[in-house]
C-alpha cells in the first residue's frame, strides 16, 4: 500500500512540476519553433461582453480549435481592475512576463513566436467576428508564419544582396510581420534596420526634401533598382519623392505616373489607397483646370 | 511508523526533484535552436496594458486593408461596402465622407490653442424675487450659523443621504418612486402647475425651520414636488409650454416628472444650463425611442446626451446621432461593463463628449469600439498605438489638410481610423487614447497643457493622466466652466459622495425658492444647511455668494462666516477650488469690511495653514496672492503683507518657489513712473532677496533650495530683472555650489574682458517642469565655471544676453553641450534698448562645440547681444556664453584719465 501511495505522489508531482515551476506562457513559449508558433486567445475576462461570448464560442465549446492545430494554444485572461484571485489568475498564465506589443484590441488572436514576438495578430470585431472568420485569419497568419521563417532562415544563410532580397521578400508577406532581429541579436543590414523602424524611411524621405527634383528622381530610382527593399519601404520612398515633386510644382502627368507606380507596387495596402486618393486630390483637379485652360 | 513517515517524505521529496529536473530536461530538448530557457522577460504590471509603443513602419501593415478595397480594371481602388462592418450606427450615411470636406475637419490644431484660457469669473446671478408681500420676521439677515446647529445640519444630512442610499439599494439602485400627478395636458399650463407645487410645497414648509425641512425631505413625494418645481423655474413658463409644442414634448415631460430617478438625474446631477434646450432635446429622442424609454439606461444616456448636447450648443442632428451611437452599443453589448453602473454625471461626460463631427462622430467612436477595446488602465496608454509624426511619409505637415487628406476616402473620413494609419503628434495621439476610453463608455477627457496636448482616463473613482508633460492641465469637459485639475477632482468627490449632495442640492433648491419667495432669512439659513451638509458642492457656494452679494452685502460678519467655512472644509483638499473662490467672491467683499491689517492676515495665515503641499495637484497661487494684497490699501500694508506671505509660504517647500516667482512678478508689474512705486519696487526687491538668502539648504532641504531659487530666477529673466537674476544666481552659488559644474573650458578668447559675468540670459524655449528646477545654471552659462541653458533657435529668437552696462564689443564665444554642426549659419545681433535690434557683420566660424563669432572688425557698441540661427530649432544645450569686449563707462573713465 505505501508503495502504491508512493509511486502515485512521484508520478503526480512529476506530471505536475512544470506546471508549478513556470507560467504556462512560458511553457508555451518553450514548445514553439520555426513550425509551430504558440496562439494567444486574449480576452477581457472581466469587462467585456464580447470577449466572453468569444470565449464561450472560441474555447469552450472550441470552434477555434481545428484552425490552431499545429500551434501551442494559450488562453489569457485580462483584467480590468482586478482583484486579488484575478491577479493570481493572471500570474498563473502569464508569470512576469508582458503581452507582446502590437495588441491593440481584445479579443484577439496573437501569433508570437519562441522569443515572444508577435508575428501577426487577429483583432477587431471585423476580423473577430466569428470563429470562421477568426480562424481563417489565424490559420492563414500560421501558414505565412512558417514561410516567413523559411526565407528568414535562408537569408541568414545568405549574405550581401541575396540576404537582403531573402528579407525583403520575407518582410514581403502580407500576414506576418517581421520579427525584431531578423536576423539575430546585434545583427542588422540596411534593410534589417528599416524594416522595423518607423521612422528610418521618414528620414530617407526628408533627406529628399533638400534634393533638386532631378537628383530627387535619381536618388529614388537607385533607391529601387536595389532591389532589396519591400513593397512598402518603396511605396514610402515614392510617396516622400511624389510630395516633393508637388509641393515644388511638378506636373500633372509626372504626378499621375508617379502615384500609378505607388499604387501598383501593391494596390491593396494602405500606401495602395493613400497613392489612389492623392489622384483624386491633386492630380484629378490639375488635369482638369488644365482641361478647362486648353477649351 | 515514524519510519515510514520519514520513509515517505523523503520519497516524496525525490520525487519532486525528479519531476522538476524532467521538466528542465523536456524544456531545454524542446526550446527552439538559438533560444535560451532562461531568456529573460520583461516584467509588467499584472493587468497588461497592450504595449503599442512599438508600433513601427510593419505594424500598420497589419490592418487588414484587402477588406473592402478592390482593384478596378484601370488597377485603381474603390471601396466596397464591407467597409461598414463594425459600424452599425443607425442613419448612418454610406456617402458621409463624399459631402465633408477634405479632411479640413481632421487637422491637428496648433497646440499652443489646447490650453484654455482661463475663464473670466462668472457674475454672480441675483435670485429674482416674486412680487409678494414682505413678512418682516424674515426681512433680516441671520447672524453666524451656531456650532450646534452645524453639527445639527451635518447629522441630518448624513441620516437622509442614509436613507436615500438604503432605499436605492433594497430597489437595485434606485428609488422606484412614481407619481403620476401632472397628466401630460396639463404641462401646457406650466403656471397653474407651479401654483398648486408652490401652495404644497409652501405648506409643508411652514416657517422653513430646520425641523419642517429635513421632515419635508424624507418624504419621496415631496422631493418630487420639489424637483418639479425647480425644473419650471429654472425653464420659465414660456421653456415649458416651448417643450410642449415638440412631438411627444408634452408626454416626455409626464414621464419625466412622474419618475423621481429620471428627474433627480437630471436636476441633480451637474450644471442646468440651457435646460429649456435640453428638454426639447429630450422630446426629440423620446419621440423617436419612446418604447425605449421604459429601461432607466435608456432613460439615463437619453437625458445626459440631451443636457449635454444642448449645453454645449450642439446641433440636434449630432445629438441624435450620438445618442443612437451610445443606446445601440450598450443593446448590443459592446460597451464595457463599467458603463452599465454609471451614474448621471458619469454618463453626461461621456455621452456629452465633445467634437461631434471629429473624434466624437458616431463614426469614429464606432471604429474605436470595434478596434480599440481594452480594460480601463489599458487607455492610458493607447495613444502610443499611434506613430508621432510631425510630416508624414509624404512630407505634409499634420497641421495640413494635406496630413490625412489621400487617406480620408480609404478611412471613410473617419478620424480615428485615419490616424491610426498615418499617424499625428500630441493632439491625435491623446484624443485617440481619450476617445478610445469614451466609445466603450468609460470616462475621459482630453486636456490640454502649455503647448501640448495631453489626456486623462478614469479608473475606477481614479482620474489618471496620459501622456502628460506639465504641471497645467486646463481640462476640455467642465461642469463649471473652470478647467484646472483640481475641479475635476472636487467634481469627482462631490458626485462619488452622492446621496449626501442630492441632499444639499435639495437644499440649494429650497434656499433658491424660499429666496424668490422673499423669505431672506429662511433662504440665508437653507444657503448654510447647503454648504454645510455638503462642503464640496461648488455650485451651492457661488450661489450662496451671490445671494449674500445681492441681500447682505456689508455684513462682514456673514462673509467672514462663509470664508471660515471655506477655509475650514473646502479648503482642506481643493486648495486651488477655495482660492478661486475666496479671490472671485469673497474677498472682493469681505477685504473692504476688514480695515485692521493683523485681522486681514490672521484670514490670510488660516488659508496658508491649510496648504502644507499642492493638494491634487499644483496650481497657480499667484492670483490669490494679488487678491490678497490688492485688498491692502497702501504701500506700508502691501509691504507688511508680503513679508508676512513670504514668511508663510517659504516654510512651504511646494510653494516656496511659486511665491519668490509671484513676488518678483508683481515687482514687475508696478509701474516705475513714480517716484514712490520705484522706492516701493526697491524694497519689494530687498524683502524677496532678504527671504531667500533665510532659505537652509542642508542636506535635506538642498533640492527644495535649488528648485525655489530655481522658479525665481526664471521669472526674473522672463521679467528682464538682471539685478535680481544676478542677487538669485550668486545666492544659489553660495548656498548650492555642489549642484554647479566645475567646468575648465579651454577657448580661444578675444581682446578686452568678459562683460557679461553680472549680465541676463534668456532662452527662446519654454521650460518643462523636469528643466525648471535647474535655471541658476542659466546664470552659471555666463561663468567662468560654465551651467546649461536649453538652446533653442526659432526666426528672431535665439540666446539673447543683456550686458551690466553698454560696452564696445569684440567678440562672442559660445560653447555647446556637444559638437556643433559647422555648416550651421549663425549671426549676431545687436541693441540698445532690446527692442530694436541690428544685425553685426561678424565672422562666425565652429570648431567642436565651440563658436566663436568676431565682432572686431564692426566693433559696435551695445548693451544687449543675441545669437540667432536659420534652419532647425534646435541645438545641444549651451553651458557657456562669453561676450567679450569693454564697458563704455570703464572706456570713458580710462580716456578721461589719459
Amino acid at each position: 500500500m505505501f508503495r502504491v501511495i508512493s509511486m502515485f505522489l512521484f508520478v503526480a508531482t512529476a506530471i505536475l512540476a512544470p506546471r508549478l515551476g513556470a507560467a504556462e506562457y512560458q511553457t508555451a513559449l518553450g514548445k514553439a519553433t520555426d513550425r509551430k508558433p504558440v496562439v494567444l486567445f486574449c480576452y477581457g475576462a472581466n469587462y467585456d461582453r464580447i470577449s466572453e461570448q468569444l470565449r464561450e464560442d472560441f474555447v469552450s465549446r472550441r470552434q477555434i480549435m481545428r484552425y490552431v492545430r499545429g500551434a501551442v494554444f494559450l488562453e489569457v485572461p485580462v483584467y480590468q481592475l482586478p482583484n486579488e484571485r484575478e491577479q493570481r489568475e493572471y500570474r498563473k498564465v502569464m508569470g512576469d512576463a508582458s503581452l507582446p506589443g502590437g495588441i491593440w484590441s481584445y479579443p484577439c488572436l496573437a501569433v508570437v513566436d519562441g522569443q515572444g514576438n508577435l508575428r501577426g495578430v487577429v483583432q477587431g470585431a471585423e476580423q473577430m467576428k466569428d470563429a470562421e472568420t477568426a480562424g481563417t485569419a489565424v490559420q492563414q497568419i500560421i501558414e505565412d508564419y512558417r514561410e516567413q521563417e523559411e526565407l528568414l532562415k535562408k537569408a541568414r544563410s545568405a549574405s550581401g544582396p541575396r540576404q537582403t532580397a531573402f528579407l525583403a521578400e520575407a518582410a514581403d508577406m502580407p500576414n506576418v510581420r517581421m520579427p525584431a532581429n531578423p536576423l539575430g541579436q546585434g545583427v542588422s543590414t540596411g534593410l534589417g534596420s528599416l524594416a522595423t523602424n518607423a521612422t528610418g524611411m521618414l528620414e530617407v524621405g526628408q533627406k529628399m526634401q533638400e534634393m533638386s527634383l532631378d537628383a530627387a528622381h535619381r536618388f529614388v530610382r537607385a533607391f529601387i533598382s536595389e532591389g532589396c527593399y519591400s513593397r512598402r519601404q518603396r511605396q514610402e520612398i515614392i510617396a516622400a519623392y511624389a510630395g516633393h515633386v508637388r509641393r515644388n510644382g511638378g506636373s500633372a502627368a509626372r504626378l499621375r505616373a508617379i502615384y500609378n507606380e505607388m499604387r501598383n507596387i501593391d494596390p491593396t495596402s494602405i500606401y495602395g489607397a493613400y497613392a489612389e486618393g492623392a489622384i483624386e486630390r491633386w492630380v484629378l483637379p490639375m488635369e482638369q483646370r488644365a482641361a478647362g485652360s486648353q477649351q | 511508523m515514524s519510519t515510514n513517515l520519514v520513509r515517505l517524505l523523503a520519497f516524496v521529496l525525490a520525487a519532486m526533484v525528479g519531476g522538476y529536473l524532467v521538466s528542465w530536461l523536456y524544456e531545454v530538448a524542446s526550446a527552439p535552436s538559438g533560444s535560451s530557457p532562461s531568456r529573460p522577460v520583461a516584467s509588467a504590471p499584472v493587468t497588461q496594458t497592450p504595449d503599442a509603443s512599438s508600433s513601427d513602419s510593419t505594424s500598420s501593415d497589419e490592418i487588414d486593408t484587402s477588406q473592402g478595397v478592390v482593384i478596378d480594371e484601370d488597377g485603381g481602388v474603390s471601396m466596397n461596402d464591407s467597409d461598414m462592418v463594425g459600424m452599425d450606427v443607425e442613419g448612418e450615411d454610406d456617402t458621409a465622407w463624399e459631402g465633408a470636406d477634405d479632411g479640413d475637419g481632421a487637422i491637428e490644431q496648433d497646440p499652443n490653442s489646447y490650453m484654455p484660457q482661463p475663464a473670466p469669473p462668472a457674475p454672480l446671478r441675483e435670485i429674482a424675487e416674486a412680487d409678494v408681500p414682505e413678512d418682516p420676521a424674515q426681512q433680516v439677515i441671520p447672524g453666524v450659523c451656531p456650532t450646534a446647529r452645524v453639527r445639527s445640519i451635518e447629522r441630518n444630512a448624513k441620516k437622509l443621504a442614509e436613507a436615500y442610499e438604503r432605499l436605492e439599494k433594497s430597489n437595485d439602485g434606485r428609488t422606484n418612486f412614481r407619481s403620476e400627478d401632472y397628466a401630460p395636458d396639463r404641462w401646457k399650463q406650466p403656471d397653474v402647475i407651479y401654483k398648486e407645487l408652490l401652495e404644497k410645497i409652501m405648506g409643508k414648509l411652514g416657517n422653513g425651520s430646520d425641523e419642517a425641512i429635513w421632515a419635508f425631505l424624507a418624504e419621496p413625494a415631496n422631493r418630487l414636488d420639489l424637483a418639479r418645481i425647480t425644473l419650471i423655474r429654472k425653464i420659465g413658463y414660456e421653456g415649458i409650454r416651448r417643450i410642449t409644442e415638440q412631438r411627444m414634448g408634452s408626454a416626455m415631460l409626464f414621464e419625466l416628472t412622474s419618475d423621481l430617478d429620471w428627474i433627480n438625474g437630471v436636476m441633480y446631477s451637474g450644471p442646468t444650463d440651457r435646460l429649456g434646450q435640453g428638454l426639447i432635446y429630450l422630446a426629440a429622442i423620446y419621440s423617436r425611442y419612446s418604447e425605449d424609454m421604459q429601461d432607466p439606461v435608456a432613460r439615463r444616456i437619453a437625458a445626459t446626451t440631451a443636457t449635454e448636447f444642448a449645453r454645449e450648443r450642439y446641433s440636434e442632428a449630432d445629438m441624435l446621432a450620438r445618442f443612437a451611437y451610445y443606446f445601440s452599443s450598450f443593446q448590443e453589448g459592446k460597451l464595457n461593463k463599467i458603463f452599465d453602473t454609471l451614474q448621471y454625471w458619469e454618463t453626461r461626460i461621456v455621452t456629452g463628449c465633445r467634437e461631434p463631427s471629429g473624434w466624437g462622430s458616431p463614426q469614429s467612436l464606432a471604429w474605436q469600439r470595434d478596434n480599440v477595446r481594452l480594460p480601463a488602465e489599458g487607455y492610458l496608454g493607447a495613444c502610443n498605438q499611434l506613430v508621432y509624426r510631425l510630416r508624414n511619409v509624404a512630407g505634409d505637415s499634420v497641421f495640413s489638410a494635406d496630413y490625412l487628406g489621400p487617406i480620408l476616402k480609404y478611412t471613410r473620413n473617419t478620424t480615428a481610423w485615419a490616424h491610426r494609419e498615418i499617424g499625428g503628434v500630441c493632439g491625435a495621439c491623446s484624443h485617440y487614447g481619450a476617445y478610445g476610453a469614451l466609445a466603450v463608455g468609460i470616462p475621459a477627457m482630453t486636456m490640454g497643457e502649455p503647448g501640448h496636448c495631453a489626456y486623462t482616463v478614469r479608473v475606477g473613482n481614479d482620474w489618471r493622466m496620459s501622456y502628460s508633460i506639465y504641471w497645467q492641465h486646463g481640462m476640455h469637459k467642465t461642469f463649471w466652466g473652470l478647467h484646472d485639475w483640481d475641479f475635476l477632482i472636487l467634481m469627482q468627490d462631490l458626485y462619488t459622495d452622492r446621496h449626501k449632495t442630492v441632499v444639499s442640492d435639495q437644499l440649494l433648491a429650497l434656499a433658491e425658492l424660499m429666496a424668490s419667495r422673499r423669505m431672506t432669512k429662511s433662504a440665508l439659513e437653507c444657503f448654510d444647511a447647503a454648504v454645510i451638509s455638503q462642503p464640496l458642492n461648488w455650485p451651492a457656494w457661488v450661489a450662496y455668494a451671490a445671494y449674500l452679494k445681492q441681500k447682505a452685502p456689508e455684513n462682514r460678519e456673514k462673509w467672514q462666516d462663509y470664508h471660515d467655512r471655506v477655509v475650514e472644509t473646502l479648503a482642506e483638499k481643493f486648495h486651488n477650488c477655495a482660492a478661486t473662490l475666496l479671490s472671485r467672491y469673497v474677498y472682493p467683499h469681505l477685504l473692504p469690511l476688514v480695515p485692521n491689517r493683523r485681522d486681514r492676515n490672521k484670514m490670510f495665515a488660516a488659508f496658508f495653514k491649510q496648504c502644507d503641499s499642492y493638494g491634487t495637484n499644483r496650481w497657480d497661487i499667484g492670483p490669490l496672492l494679488t487678491a490678497h494684497i490688492s485688498g491692502c490699501p497702501n504701500t506700508e500694508e502691501q509691504l507688511a503683507y508680503m513679508k508676512e506671505a513670504l514668511n508663510v509660504l517659504m516654510d512651504k517647500p511646494e510653494y516656496s518657489g511659486a511665491v519668490l516667482a509671484w513676488g518678483l512678478d508683481y515687482i514687475a508689474s508696478i509701474s516705475t513712473s513714480t517716484e514712490e512705486n520705484e522706492r516701493l519696487q526697491e524694497e519689494f526687491s530687498e524683502l524677496i532677496v532678504k527671504t531667500m538668502s533665510r532659505a537652509r539648504a542642508t542636506r535635506s532641504t538642498i533640492d527644495a533650495t535649488w528648485a525655489a531659487l530655481g522658479e525665481a530666477i526664471y521669472t526674473s529673466a522672463t521679467n528682464g530683472d538682471r539685478r535680481t537674476f544676478q542677487a538669485i544666481g550668486r545666492l544659489a552659488y553660495r548656498k548650492c555650489k555642489k549642484k554647479f559644474p566645475r567646468n575648465r573650458f579651454r577657448f580661444r578668447g578675444f581682446p578686452g574682458r568678459i562683460v557679461s559675468a553680472n549680465g541676463l540670459i534668456r532662452t527662446a524655449t519654454t521650460l518643462s517642469p523636469g528643466q525648471m528646477p535647474h535655471c541658476c545654471l542659466h546664470w552659471a552659462v555666463l561663468q567662468k565655471h560654465g551651467g546649461n541653458i536649453p538652446a533653442k533657435f526659432e526666426g528672431n529668437s535665439g540666446m539673447t544676453v543683456e550686458l551690466e552696462d553698454n560696452s564696445r564689443l569684440s567678440g562672442v564665444v559660445c560653447l555647446f553641450g556637444e559638437n556643433a554642426r559647422r555648416d550651421r549659419d549663425f549671426k549676431i545681433e545687436v541693441s540698445d534698448d532690446g527692442q530694436n535690434w541690428a544685425p553685426v557683420r561678424a565672422t562666425c566660424e565652429v570648431s567642436g562645440a565651440v563658436l566663436r563669432c568676431d565682432l572686431r572688425d564692426a566693433s559696435p557698441s551695445a548693451r544687449f547681444v543675441r545669437l540667432l540661427r536659420e534652419g532647425d530649432k534646435w541645438e545641444s544645450s549651451v553651458v557657456g556664453f562669453y561676450v567679450y569686449g569693454k564697458r563704455l563707462r570703464e572706456s570713458a573713465n580710462t580716456a578721461s584719465e589719459d
